[in-house]
Parts: structure tokens; C-alpha cells; sequence
């Protein structure tokens, strides 16, 4: 059996803490062969291979450990217990402007970079119009890289590490700061080394490029090693877990609300009316406010929104649909927003909520008072395809019912509609005044 | 073969980079550019002059007294500068440490090699002052030039111990530059070994560096070896102190970038 060109056997990894004592004594003591393993532990018994042709990502939050693995990949720090092997010519792109000198054109720095990636001059001589070429940097070449953007730098060391012919690539974040077009052609290349047989290691928040770059996928946690398995699954896992922590996360809730109806709670409820925070999509989905009048009061207008991540995706609002009652007892009750189906894909979403007792009365503070979660759930996606629940959430908000229809060879005219949309709501007739 | 060494044969492109890097940037924007490494000898050795010779009117040496220190300073030279910028190689470079690898050893190693062309320059303006004596090299003068080989073994491996200690303690190059200011008089370029009196001569001369001074200068200038047995001693010094150096080098290579 051929021998994989990366292999990581039960690596361990600690960092000394700081202070100068400890400094001095940690050179001193490997002056005298005695390494020291206090510390922090950065990586707790991690293992993997990567084999000729495979690719591999690694996810997890900040100070998982990702950049340690590619430190110690790449032979910058060494392990404290275990082995880290690599076979032939170990090009890293780990931090942005690593081995570049800012005073120096950018000439002049594929050449520090390139002998620092271990070619001789007449090496880089022969690809430096290529390198140049997959930069697109060739109106700034004789600009000193101060003068370059951090896209810039990271286009230049990108192409320098991809075209000394390594036999393992490693790539960190740094691609981030590129834009989409030098990312995508980053990719591309990244791709065809890997089909050359070259495997790359691949750190990146980026989970939709992950997804699509790399075969395995390990999730690191706080340096140990959570799941190690397929992209789709570890993905899938990783976001679920994320999804729970934030679930889980108390809601800071605003008791000092003064109107005269003031929703306390909201709770959610599936299409069995049973109370929970976990739906799929799809469901019937509603939203209960537990309110409390102090008065008597004239049509009340209640409000809620349902947000995610990226803001507010939709609201049922009485001020909206006029569905409002038109008079509301003191004491306490509960009001329900009822949905259909929840068209959200899956992850973890707040919830808003507004009660006024008049349109034109009281502040618009809306509150957040609750949170609720979709579960990602592959084998709903009907056809199965292990990846398209990921796909889904990565890319989509929502996502709605839909059927496809295929008429091969024949060429439709397209029909337009005369008649206006009918809403077919029970819309409450105007307040009478 | 040692693996650093064959580490450092695979980096000799990268020395060569460091190298022209670092001499361009010393002269390119520099007012008197290559002259630059030329001047810093002679003035020194004008102004020891001027206080000898002039100020206190001591004759120490038999040799017109600047062409006897500037031929002393050019070896020293590289010890004082040399290991002073050496061992500041690795914090000057930590960001290379931390984000690349590449065999380290080549940090300390690129600011001496950068020091021959600094000593080249001053064996050309030594070789002027000869001539404002009506003096000559000798004919030794091309062996003495490679007197600098066991005078860089012997800086590199002072600077493989102390690049590293350079980096847990931020400090060590002002104490270095402290110490070194005091280190020239315990080589003999300002007065020659003669002076020295009987019962120092074993201490005095048990610095590897004297050997090389005064052997280098006896050579250049008049053709012979003044001491064989202390050139020899430096010999020795440098391949023990050498091979102990990337020994130790080499363990401590494991966490310079997790120390930075």
C-alpha cells in the first residue's frame, strides 16, 4: 500500500502560555532537547490522511485549531505527541502577505516568495509569466506591495503557491479578501490540482465553497475533533449543532413595556397544537402571543415578524389584514397568527412581537420574545440527493412548494393575464366610525 | 549529512534573495550608496587615529597606525556587526516564522553572508589607504582573504545560539550592542598582541576572534602567519562551536514559531 502524501496519526498540540519567563525557558529547555507540554492545548488527538486526489475541509468556529492542523501541515510549528507527515513539495497559503516584503515591488516579491517556496531563480524565471498572467496584477508589478489592496496580495501569493508545482496545497481563509471573480478562478484551480492527483487541505467559514471544494469535511471543536465524514454530513451536522446552541440562548426580554396590552410570551405550535420550538418545513406553523390588558380595549392591533440571520423575512399584522378584534377585555388571553406552512429552510429564526391599542397610538417597539428552529431534514427533500439540504440553506431563505413542468419540443406561447388577482382572504370590513 | 545543512544547501536560493535584499535596501536609498560600506571603516579608523596618534601622541605599532587598525577592523567587523544583525534575524523575520516554512537556519546565516560584501568593500578601501603609504598588499594578501571562512563558521555559530535566545528576550540586541562596544578592546585592532602582558596572554588568546585579527592582518600586510597556533585554536572553535550550534539549533528549530 502506497503511502498517503498527508497523514495526521493522533497529533496533539499544545501552545506555551505567554509571559517572557516562559518564553526564555521554553528556548532554554529545547536547547537542552526537553520540549515543554504545558500549556494550552490547541488540538487534542486529531487524526486523519488525505489521499493522493482527495480533498479535505476543515470547519468550526474560531480557535478550533484549523490553522494550528495547517501550521503543523505545512512544518512551521511541530506536533507535541503524534506524527504529521507530508510527501514532497508543501506549498501553504496561511496567512495573507506571508513571505512578502511590503517595501519591495511585486517583482521582486514572486521572487522572494518563490525561493522561499524553495525554486531557484532560473525556476521562477521560467514561470513568471504564468504567474503573472493568473494574477492579473500585470499593471502593478513594479508597485511596491505596500501600495497593493489585500485582495491584491492575496491574488499574487495565491498564484505564486499554485504554480511551484506543490505536491500538497494548503489554504487558508485568505482567499476570503478576494473578490468573486479571483475566488472562483482560485477554486477552479484548486479543482484541477486535485484532479491532477495534488490533495489540498481547505480551512474556510465559507461552507457553501467548502461544500463544493472538498470530499471529507472535519469539524474541529475547541481542538477536538467533533465529526469527520463526508462534506454534506459534517456540514449538515455542524449547522444543526449551531442551530441548537442558538436556540438555547436566552432572550433577553424587555419587562418594562407600559401600554395597556402587553404581550408577555409567545410560544410556537405545530398543526397538532402541541407547544415546541422544532418544525420542518413545510408545516403548519403558529405563533401564539400570551397578551395582558390592563384596560378595556378598542381595537388592538397585534404584530409579528419572524427574522432571520439576515433581517426580517415576513410579518402578520393586523394593522396589515385588518383582522383585528374590535374590542378586547381586560385580563389576560392569548392571540394566534396560524400558517400554513412555514416556508423557511432549516435553521434558527427570532421572533417579533407588537401590540398597540390604536393605529395611531403607542411607540412601534417591536420585541424579540422568542426563537424557534427548522430542522434540516435531508430525506424530505424528496429526491434525496444527500447535499441538497445543505444547498438549500446555504444559498436560499426560503423555500416554497413548488411543481416543475417539462414539455420537450413544444414552444408555448406565453399567456398573459387580463384579470387582476383576486385575494381571496376574509378581509374584516373597515372599522365603522 | 547533518539535515540542517542540507536544509540550508536546499535554501541557497532563499540566502541569495535575503542577501540582495538586504544590501539594496541598505544602498538604494542611501546619499552615498555603496560608498556607504566603505565609509563606516575609514571613519572609524581616522578618528581611532586622531586620538592615538594625534591627541595622546602614542607610536604603538611599527606599521603607519591606520593601515594597522583598519586591517584589524575589517575581520572584527564581521564578529561586531555580523553577529549583532544575526542574531536579530529570526524577530526581524518572526513573520516569516510564523506564516512559512522554510529551513531557519537560513535567517542567521543571510546578514554574514551580506557582511562579505561589507568586508569585500573594505579590503578595496584598505587596499587605498596601503596606497596613501606608498604600501602594498602582500602577496599573501589572497590567502588572507580567506581567513573570513573560519571568521563566519565562528559568527554563524554564535548566532545560532543567540538568534533564538534573541526572540524569548526582546532585550538581547541592546545587549549585545552594549556588550560588543566593549569587545573591541579585548581583540587586537587598536594595539597589537604584544601589549598584552604575560600573565593575560592564555585568557587573551583563548577569544577565537584574536587568531583570526591578527593572522588576517600579518597576512595581508606582510605575508606571514604572526600566530599559526591561534588561527589554529579559532579552526577548532568554529567546527566544534559549529556542529554544537545546529545541534542545538535544530532542537530549538521545533518551537521558534510557537515562542514568537
Amino acid at each position: 500500500m502506497t503511502e498517503p502524501p498527508i497523514r495526521f496519526d493522533d497529533v496533539w498540540k499544545s501552545y506555551p502560555l505567554g509571559g517572557k519567563r516562559v518564553a526564555v525557558g521554553g528556548v532554554l529547555r529545547a536547547f537542552l532537547g526537553r520540549p515543554n507540554t504545558d500549556g494550552v492545548w490547541a488540538l487534542r488527538d486529531v487524526s486523519f490522511q488525505v489521499e493522493r486526489g482527495a480533498s479535505l475541509g476543515i470547519i468550526g468556529g474560531n480557535g478550533a485549531g484549523k490553522t494550528t492542523i495547517l501550521r503543523l501541515l505545512a512544518g512551521i510549528s511541530s506536533p507535541s505527541r503524534g506524527v504529521v507527515r507530508t510527501q514532497g513539495r508543501v506549498a501553504s497559503l496561511i496567512a495573507l502577505g506571508a513571505g512578502f516584503h511590503r517595501e519591495l515591488t511585486g517583482r521582486e516579491n514572486i521572487y522572494l516568495n518563490g525561493s522561499i517556496l524553495g525554486l531557484s531563480h532560473r525556476e521562477i524565471d521560467a514561470k513568471f509569466d504564468e504567474i503573472v498572467a493568473f494574477s492579473g496584477l500585470e499593471h502593478a508589478l513594479d508597485s511596491p506591495l505596500k501600495q497593493y489592496s489585500s485582495g491584491m496580495t492575496a491574488r499574487l501569493g495565491f498564484s505564486v503557491a499554485t504554480h511551484v508545482d506543490p505536491d500538497v496545497l494548503l489554504v487558508d481563509e485568505i482567499l476570503s479578501v478576494g473578490d468573486a471573480a479571483f475566488r472562483h478562478q482560485s477554486y477552479q484551480r484548486m479543482i484541477s490540482f486535485r484532479e491532477r492527483g495534488c490533495p489540498f487541505v481547505f480551512v474556510s467559514h465559507d461552507l457553501a465553497a467548502v461544500s463544493v471544494l472538498c470530499d471529507r469535511v472535519l469539524w474541529l471543536d475547541k481542538g477536538v475533533p467533533r465529526l469527520m465524514g463526508s462534506a454534506e454530513e459534517v456540514i449538515r451536522a455542524y449547522l444543526d449543532d449551531g442551530d441548537r446552541a442558538r436556540l438555547n440562548e436566552v432572550q433577553p426580554i424587555d419587562s418594562s413595556e407600559t401600554g395597556s396590552v402587553v404581550v408577555d410570551r409567545v410560544t410556537f405550535h405545530g398543526g397538532d397544537g402541541i407547544e415546541t420550538q422544532e418544525f420542518d418545513n413545510g408545516e403548519p406553523f403558529t405563533v401564539r402571543l400570551h397578551y395582558r390588558a390592563k384596560e378595556t380595549v378598542e381595537r388592538p392591533l397585534f404584530a409579528t415578524t419572524i427574522w432571520g440571520e439576515k433581517g426580517p423575512l415576513f410579518s402578520a399584522n393586523m394593522a396589515v389584514d385588518g383582522q383585528f378584534p374590535e374590542r378586547l377585555p381586560a385580563g389576560t388571553g392569548i392571540v394566534e397568527a396560524q400558517f400554513d406552512h412555514v416556508p423557511l429552510t432549516a435553521g434558527v429564526y427570532r421572533v417579533a412581537v407588537l401590540a398597540k391599542t390604536d393605529i395611531h397610538h403607542d411607540a412601534f417597539s417591536s420585541r424579540i420574545l422568542g426563537s424557534f428552529r427548522i430542522r434540516s431534514d435531508p430525506k424530505r427533500l424528496g429526491f434525496g440527493h444527500p447535499a441538497a439540504d445543505s444547498i438549500v440553506r446555504i444559498n436560499t431563505l426560503v423555500r416554497v412548494p413548488y411543481q416543475w413542468q417539462v414539455n420537450p419540443g413544444v414552444a408555448r406561447p406565453t399567456v398573459k393575464r387580463h384579470r387582476p388577482l383576486s385575494i381571496s382572504r376574509n378581509l374584516a370590513p373597515p372599522p365603522a366610525e | 549529512m547533518d539535515s540542517t545543512v542540507r536544509g540550508l544547501w536546499g535554501a541557497r536560493g532563499l540566502v541569495g534573495t535575503l542577501v540582495s535584499r538586504d544590501v539594496r535596501a541598505r544602498t538604494r536609498q542611501a546619499f552615498f550608496g555603496v560608498g556607504w560600506i566603505a565609509i563606516q571603516p575609514l571613519i572609524a579608523t581616522g578618528a581611532v587615529t586622531l586620538l592615538v596618534r594625534g591627541v595622546l601622541g602614542l607610536e604603538l605599532t611599527e606599521t603607519p597606525y591606520p593601515v594597522f587598525v583598519m586591517a584589524g577592523l575589517l575581520p572584527w567587523q564581521i564578529f561586531s556587526t555580523g553577529i549583532a544583525a544575526s542574531a536579530g534575524s529570526l524577530v526581524q523575520h518572526r513573520d516569516l516564522i510564523t506564516q512559512v516554512p522554510f529551513p531557519r537556519a537560513a535567517l542567521p546565516l543571510y546578514p554574514l553572508v551580506s557582511k562579505l560584501i561589507d568586508f569585500g568593500v573594505g579590503v578595496i578601501a584598505l587596499i587605498g589607504v596601503l596606497a596613501l603609504h606608498q604600501m602594498a598588499p602582500s602577496t599573501g594578501a589572497f590567502l588572507a582573504i580567506l581567513l573570513v571562512i573560519p571568521a563566519i563558521v565562528l559568527a554563524y555559530a554564535a548566532s545560532l545560539i543567540l538568534a533564538p535566545l534573541a526572540l524569548a528576550a526582546r532585550d538581547l540586541d541592546r545587549i549585545l550592542a552594549f556588550v560588543f562596544s566593549f569587545l573591541i578592546y579585548a581583540v587586537p585592532v587598536l594595539y597589537p598582541l604584544e601589549r598584552i602582558a604575560p600573565t593575560w596572554q592564555t585568557l587573551y588568546l583563548a577569544n577565537p576572534a584574536v587568531g583570526i585579527v591578527v593572522n588576517f592582518r600579518s597576512l595581508f600586510l606582510e605575508g606571514f602567519l604572526i600566530s599559526p597556533g591561534a588561527l589554529l585554536w579559532s579552526c577548532c572553535v568554529a567546527v566544534f562551536g559549529l556542529a554544537l550550534a545546529l545541534r542545538a539549533f535544530r532542537a530549538v528549530e521545533q518551537v521558534v514559531a510557537d515562542v514568537v
